[in-house]
Formats: structure tokens, C-alpha cells, sequence
């Protein structure tokens, strides 16, 4: 019972934050509600008992995205500004995409429903680092050559012309 | 084992007596596993706070000494009473939110700070049958719930709308990331040998504390400790002489207070870590289980106290050197020589 109170209110708070992300006209208390909104997500995976993959979110979004982000937000200045626009000139192709992802996700909560993911989430460890290294090996060396390229870019684009 | 000094019996007895109020109130054992929950998180947060106040007075003492004075000495018998003047002071002092600040990220960043740091102390185990909450991937718990931390003090750089505050907050943020990545690679060695991601069968699997297999892992997490915390000889995000204070010049009185509790809880919450990976946590003969665990966790602290007064502090770029060119390399080979002597053996 506490488990399903706890999966509710995690839920409105996360898309609470999700929603003041997109409409804050604040750029750093946008990102810091990211930050709220993956503690949220991962108060879900929680209790779905997917512990393993809720630190990594943590780790991941609230340990790299959202300090990069602040980062970004704090070098790029001019970050409170009361007309600051929400929405770009790319409003319908952005409203496309959301509404598409919107309905693939709808579609596969009504096609699996919750009970039955719920059982796929309780892998251990060992099973996903077994699965990584031999099921999806090829997927995971992918990602990983992308993200030395994307640490690559950031190095050549950091240091600049040199002469 | 003389079972008077064993605190798991207090606990169970807890529990039992919790379980029988339960009964005769006629509610579910819901509700009473509910407030033993409440009391846990409450004996911890007492745990938290006199762990501070034992580790401001030793590093106060411990200052005195080794430069040869006495240290506090008017409050109580040889001071002892002056971190409890001092917290006193501290918190009648009047709470000012200076006029360009960012109000709402004022007031919560001191939280912030301190409830990461806090939320680290309920996965360690601290004897055999007192881990107040286990978890199987105990060790990514601990790495991950620190992380909003770097966050809080973020908020606290840029919120106080100076910009002392603002380089400060910016420096800690950036050395704490980069010196994030040596120490945990230098606890993957450890994870290697115990073939776990959870503290208590980590601490199990130390018949021989895994500072004898991985003594370069333990210097690399060493090192990252002091950084992580922020303490001298890696204190740029606070130079006296150069940003006041770093990310809390603006805050005085109950928040900074609580900045200045996060500070100490991280401290120990590192050394226990490195306690409970390398050190053998409660494992060890004679004593009960929690007295080695805070014997181990003591010499540790002792150490970083230690540095704090013994060396000089580093510039900005030698920082960054030390990380990103001596101490990452070097774990990466250690994780690399353990894997090869694993598989060999």
C-alpha cells in the first residue's frame, strides 16, 4: 500500500517539475527542477524495485546532466530574464515528436501492463552486466564509441585554434 | 562475543518491544515498522550530529597540538563544552538573505547539502547485524546519493548573487566531479575482489582487509577523499585569501551551520566508506563489531586532519594535473593489473 501512495505522489511530482521545466522563464530553476524531476523518476524505479537502475539515473542525470547544465547555464549569462521566450520557431515539429513519443509510450503501457513489467525490472547486477557483455555487446561497444567521440569533440572544441 | 556492548540486541529488542505495542494497540505491524523507521532516521540524525561535534573538537585539538599550542581550553575541562557554545551561538544568531539573492535557492541549498551527505549514513553497515538499510548495490547507492550535493552547492554559488559565492560554488563543483571519477575506480578494485556491489558481503568477503591486495587503490581513494571534501591541501574552493569563503561567504547563523554539518558528515561518511572497502569495516578481533568500525573510520579522519595541517595548498591547475593525469591513469591500471591476477589465478 505505502509502495502504491509512494508511486502516486512520485508521479505528480514528477510531472510538477517536468512542466515547470518547460515553462519557467528562469533557465537555472529549469534545470535544477530536472534535477527534481529524475529524483522523482527514480523515486519511481524505486518502487518498482529497480535499484540498480535508479542510482544509475541519479548518477547519471543528477551527478552529469543537470551540474553540465548549470554549468552551461551559469557561463552562458543572461539566464533570468522575465521575456524570456518558452518555445522556439521549431514549436510544430517539436509538437509532432512529443505527440508521437506520447502515443508509442501509451501504446506499450496498454500492450504490457504494469504487473508484467514489473517482474522484468527485478534483474540483479549480475544478470544486466551478463546481458551487456553478451546479448547486447554490440549496442553497448556502439554507445560506448559514441561517447569517446563525443569526449573527443569536446576536447578538440575546448582547446580551440592553436595558430 | 560479551553481548552487553552488541548494539544489534538493543535494536532487535527495539523491535520486538515495537512489534508488541503494535499488537496491543490492535494496528498492523505496518504502522510499527513505520515508527521504528522514524526512530532510525532519528538515532542516526543524533549519530550525525555528535560525530560532528566529537570531529570539530578533535580537529581543533589535533590543529593546537601540531602547531604547538593548546587549542580551545576556557569552555568546560580543556574545552570540551566549546563546540556545544559554539553551535548555541550559532543558532541564536540572526538568519539575513542578502537583498540579490535568489530567495528560494538560498533558503533550500544548505539542505541540500546536508541531506546528501546524511542519506549516505543509512547504507553502511556498522556491525554485523546493524546495517540500517541493505541494499545489493549498497556501494552505487552511496556513490549516487552524494551527487546532489555537488547541486546544493551550486545553488548556493550562484543564489547568493556575489561573486566571490559564484566562483567558489563553481570551483567545489568542478574539483568535486573531477576527483569523483579516481575514487571510484580505486573502490572497483575492491568490488573486483569481493565480486559484490553490497557493503555487508563486501565487508564478509575481507578476511584480510583489501588494503593488503589493493594498497595503490587505497592511496588513489585516499587522495580523492580529501579533494571530495574539500579540505586543505585541496581547499582552492575556499581560499581565505583569494574568495573569502567560497560558496558560503553570504550565509550566516542556522545555514551556515548546516553547512558546516554537511561538511563533516561527508568527511566521515568518506572515511567510513574507505573503512568499510579496505579496511575490514567491523570485522576484527576482541572488540564488538561497531568498535572497529569506529576505530577503523577514526584513523582515517585522523589522516585527513593530518594532511589539513601538514601541507601547503595546491593551485588550481596542479589540481586538475593530479586528477585527470596521475590519479585517473593509475586507477584505470589498477582495475586492469586486478582483472589480469583474477583471471590468472
Amino acid at each position: 500500500m505505502l509502495t502504491m501512495i509512494g508511486f502516486y505522489l512520485l508521479s505528480v511530482l514528477a510531472v510538477v517539475a517536468g512542466l515547470f521545466l518547460v515553462l519557467s522563464r528562469n533557465l537555472l530553476h529549469a534545470v535544477l527542477a530536472l534535477a527534481v524531476a529524475s529524483m522523482a523518476v527514480a523515486g519511481l524505479m524505486l518502487t518498482l524495485s529497480a535499484e540498480f537502475l535508479a542510482f544509475v539515473l541519479i548518477l547519471v542525470y543528477i551527478g552529469a546532466v543537470v551540474v553540465i547544465g548549470v554549468f552551461a547555464v551559469m557561463l552562458t549569462g543572461h539566464f533570468d530574464h522575465p521575456k524570456l521566450p518558452t518555445s522556439n520557431e521549431l514549436k510544430g515539429l517539436g509538437a509532432v515528436t512529443s505527440l508521437g513519443l506520447l502515443f508509442l509510450l501509451l501504446g506499450v503501457v496498454l500492450i504490457q501492463p504494469i504487473a508484467q513489467a514489473r517482474t522484468v525490472a527485478e534483474l540483479s547486477v549480475k544478470q544486466i552486466g551478463t546481458l551487456l557483455l553478451t546479448k547486447y555487446v554490440l549496442p553497448f561497444e556502439l554507445v560506448s564509441v559514441l561517447l569517446l567521440a563525443a569526449l573527443i569533440g569536446a576536447i578538440v572544441i575546448a582547446r580551440g585554434k592553436e595558430d | 562475543m560479551n553481548y552487553i556492548y552488541d548494539l544489534s540486541r538493543i535494536v532487535q529488542w527495539t523491535r520486538a518491544q515495537l512489534h508488541w505495542l503494535a499488537d496491543w494497540a490492535g494496528t498492523s505491524v505496518f504502522w510499527a515498522d513505520g515508527l521504528g523507521t522514524l526512530i532510525v532516521m532519528f538515532v542516526l540524525f543524533a549519530f550525525c550530529a555528535s560525530v560532528v561535534m566529537v570531529l570539530v573538537y578533535a580537529e581543533r585539538k589535533i590543529a593546537g597540538h601540531m602547531q604547538a599550542r593548546l587549542g580551545p581550553m576556557r569552555v568546560g575541562w580543556h574545552g570540551v563544552l566549546q563546540v556545544i557554545a559554539d553551535t548555541i551561538k550559532l543558532i541564536l544568531k540572526e538568519t539575513e538573505i542578502p537583498n540579490r539573492a535568489d530567495r528560494p535557492l538560498y533558503r533550500a541549498a544548505p539542505y541540500v547539502v546536508f541531506v546528501s551527505g546524511f542519506l549516505a549514513l543509512i547504507a553502511l553497515p556498522m556491525d554485523k547485524n546493524l546495517v540500517p538499510v541493505q541494499l545489493n548495490v549498497g556501494l552505487i547507492y552511496m556513490i549516487a546519493i552524494g551527487t546532489p550535493g555537488v547541486i546544493g552547492i551550486l545553488m548556493a554559488g550562484w543564489s547568493s548573487g556575489n561573486k566571490y559565492s559564484l566562483l567558489g560554488g563553481m570551483r567545489s563543483a568542478a574539483q568535486m566531479i573531477s576527483y569523483e571519477i579516481p575514487l571510484v575506480l580505486s573502490l572497483l578494485g575492491a568490488v573486483m575482489l569481493a565480486k559484490s556491489l553490497d557493503l555487508h558481503t563486501l565487508v564478509e568477503a575481507q578476511k584480510i582487509p583489501f588494503v593488503v591486495y589493493q594498497p595503490v587503490a587505497f592511496f588513489i581513494f585516499l587522495i580523492s577523499a580529501v579533494a571530495e571534501t574539500n579540505r586543505n591541501p585541496f581547499d582552492i574552493p575556499e581560499a581565505e585569501s583569494e574568495l573569502t569563503a567560497g560558496f558560503h561567504t553570504e550565509y550566516g547563523g542556522i545555514r551556515f551551520a548546516y553547512f558546516f554539518l554537511a561538511e563533516y558528515v561527508n568527511m566521515f561518511v568518506l572515511s567510513a566508506l574507505g573503512a568499510t572497502v579496505f579496511l575490514g569495516g567491523w570485522q576484527g578481533p576482541f572488540l564488538p563489531g561497531w568498535c572497529w568500525y569506529l576505530i577503523k573510520t577514526g584513523a582515517i579522519l585522523f589522516v585527513f586532519i593530518w594532511f589539513r595541517w601538514t601541507y601547503p595548498r595546491l593551485r588550481a591547475d596542479q589540481l586538475m594535473d593530479l586528477s585527470w593525469k596521475v590519479l585517473t591513469p593509475l586507477a584505470f591500471i589498477n582495475i586492469l593489473v586486478t582483472g589480469l591476477i583474477l583471471v590468472l589465478m
